[in-house]
């Protein structure tokens, strides 16, 4: 019988730790997680942040020029596209709402966006999951009524996920229907939070994601108002530290609203020099 | 691919007319490739990754994976490709839902053709770890992201140079006191080795029957004027590596030698400015990484 065994002495092991805290080899996570501590005494954490701390945001309005509206974002190492064609007429009878229009989406994963390589089929219940969790939080915000019987298409792309998909791709959703156009009442703002040995932590990587001991928490809100309108954790919390944590994620969703307004704003700046200047 | 789209008579009829005199509705000569604009290594959970833009339209991104697997009893001293190719609904919204499993079949064949077989020219021994019970599998998964045609070209370029961005792991086998073999993966990146031989990787080169004439690099209107089209993949000694006509049209004999013609001259180029760009890359990065700096992955869009 042959045996598979992986290197771990020495030099190997010091990279599979260098990996996991770069956390791009996230495959490797599930032995490197255990010896992983998420909180170091002095306050930082596995990819160096503080607790309270955002990964790097960088977003960019339409990087597609054929759809009607679309968006990329990048959340650290979580990447997202997202694309949106519509208003316009629905495809099928039975989606036709004679009052409002109807939303559809779409949640690609690539198969090399996670650690470890796997090919997900379209009709994956996570998938649909996501793809339902994003439609219902939209449902609310965009004005619907303004375009009945017709339809509006979101597709999103992850092409990679290093923590906080869903996240990414709500808030890279937002921003390709303002790109598109598309009247809504509010941005969409979304922001996971965590919690490790009663301390909050804000905008979860994968390492700390995958961890059994981390509950793992997505809200989204309307920044202008505070409404939440999507709220999903697992794991278990205790009620106190879950208003802590829910604080944190709120006031990220804060964070991450700065940055989409002044990036919508950089890009309708810059359309508006182009028209003035041509 | 006819399938894709529609196009009106009369934008046919002005493609065509064009095509006639030499002249395309994007100021190029029927000859004229849009410069390929190929970045490396963007992907950082791959082994090997590239991305590939033909003008403003279609943009092609390609991950190499290594993964461990059962050797095929038929080859049994070698490793394995597996090629998927996916058309995200942000090329096209016809790609939504099951609209794109046809043409991911086809794209993901084209591009498996032109990579398994003697003319790809890839080392697969390098890719056995114990002769008849493991070895590595490259998973090449393409995402199309974006369609403007000649979207076969654009794959094969990309895949060439995600290859050659590849780094498959090292691996050490021991022979066990009772003859079993035992191996070991080592994690550390920089031990892991280069793919052997990706410059004979062949590059495709389509030619496209317009009228009475053809064009290379055809946009996405130029393939819907087509009445056929020929892939052709060669290599960079030259040698005409694979042929494919593919849509509904015929094409003269004449006409097909032409189209042969230009298709490897354009490839020459094509293979020649790829394999400078690989270099260049390469050194830059062994540069930087004998400076100590940190060598950046460039964004996708940002």
């Amino acid at each position: 019988m042959t045996t598979v065994t992986t290197a771990v002495g020495g030099v190997a092991s010091f990279l599979l730790f260098f990996r996991a805290v770069c956390s791009l080899f996230i495959g490797a996570t599930s032995f490197a997680m255990s010896r992983v501590e998420l909180l170091n005494p002095e306050g930082l954490r596995v990819d160096g942040r503080r607790a309270n701390e955002l990964r790097k945001l960088s977003c960019k309005l339409s990087p597609l020029q054929h759809a009607d509206g679309s968006a990329y974002i990048e959340q650290g190492n979580t990447k997202v596209l997202a694309v949106v064609y519509g208003p316009r007429e629905t495809r099928h009878r039975a989606q036709v709402m004679h009052d409002r229009a109807y939303i559809n989406v779409e949640y690609l994963v690539a198969p090399f966006s996670a650690g470890e390589r796997k090919k997900r089929s379209k009709n994956d219940k996570r998938l649909l999951e996501l793809a339902l969790a994003v439609k219902q939080t939209f449902d609310s915000v965009v004005m619907t009524t303004l375009h009945p019987r017709s339809q509006i298409d979101i597709y999103l792309q992850v092409l990679q996920d290093d923590g906080g998909a869903l996240q990414a791709s709500i808030n890279a959703a937002t921003l390709a229907l303002v790109d598109a156009g598309v009247p809504m009442v509010d941005y969409v703002c979304a922001c996971t939070g965590g919690c490790v040995d009663s301390q909050a932590l804000l905008d979860l990587n994968h390492i700390e994601e995958s961890s059994a001991e981390t509950p793992d928490l997505t809200v989204a809100i309307l920044p202008r108002s505070g409404k939440v309108t999507l709220l999903q954790m697992t794991s278990r919390v205790h009620s106190d530290q879950f208003e802590q944590m829910l604080n944190l994620a709120m006031e990220g969703c804060r964070q991450v609203h700065a940055v989409l307004d002044s990036s919508v704003r950089d890009s309708m700046q810059q359309l508006a020099d182009q028209m003035t200047h041509r | 691919m006819a399938s894709f789209g529609l196009v009106s008579q009369v934008e046919r009829d002005f493609v065509e007319r064009g095509v006639d005199v030499g002249i395309r509705a994007d100021g190029r000569a029927r000859d004229d490739y849009r410069p390929p604009r190929v970045e490396l290594g963007l992907v950082s959970q791959s082994d090997g990754s590239a991305r590939c833009q033909l003008g403003d339209g279609t943009d092609v991104l390609v991950s190499v994976r290594c993964e461990l697997g059962q050797a095929d009893p038929a080859a049994d001293d070698r490793g394995r490709l597996a090629v998927s190719v996916e058309c995200s609904p942000s090329a096209s919204q016809r790609f939504e839902g099951r609209g794109a499993d046809d043409l991911n079949t086809e794209l993901s064949e084209a591009v498996t053709r032109a990579l398994t077989g003697p003319q790809s020219g890839l080392n697969l021994r390098q890719l056995c770890i114990v002769p008849g019970m493991h070895c590595w599998v490259l998973n090449i998964d393409a995402i199309v992201l974006n369609y403007g045609g000649n979207v076969v070209d654009a794959l094969l370029i990309a895949t060439r140079a995600a290859l050659a961005d590849t780094r498959v792991p090292r691996t050490v086998v021991q022979e066990m006191e009772d003859g079993a073999m035992d191996f070991e993966v080592d994690d550390d990146v920089e031990n892991a080795q280069p793919l052997e031989h990706v410059h004979n990787v062949p590059l495709c080169v389509t030619a496209n029957k317009i009228g009475a004439g053809y064009v290379l690099d055809a946009t996405l209107t130029e393939e819907l004027c087509a009445s056929a089209r020929l892939h052709v993949t060669v290599n960079s000694s030259g040698q005409v590596c694979a042929a494919q006509k593919s849509g509904d049209g015929a094409i003269e004999p004449s006409l097909l030698m032409a189209m042969l013609q230009a298709a490897k001259e354009q490839a020459r180029r094509l293979l020649e400015q790829q394999d400078e760009q690989i270099r260049r890359h390469e050194t830059e990065i062994a540069a930087k990484r004998a400076r100590g700096e940190p060598v950046k992955r460039p964004s996708i869009f940002v």
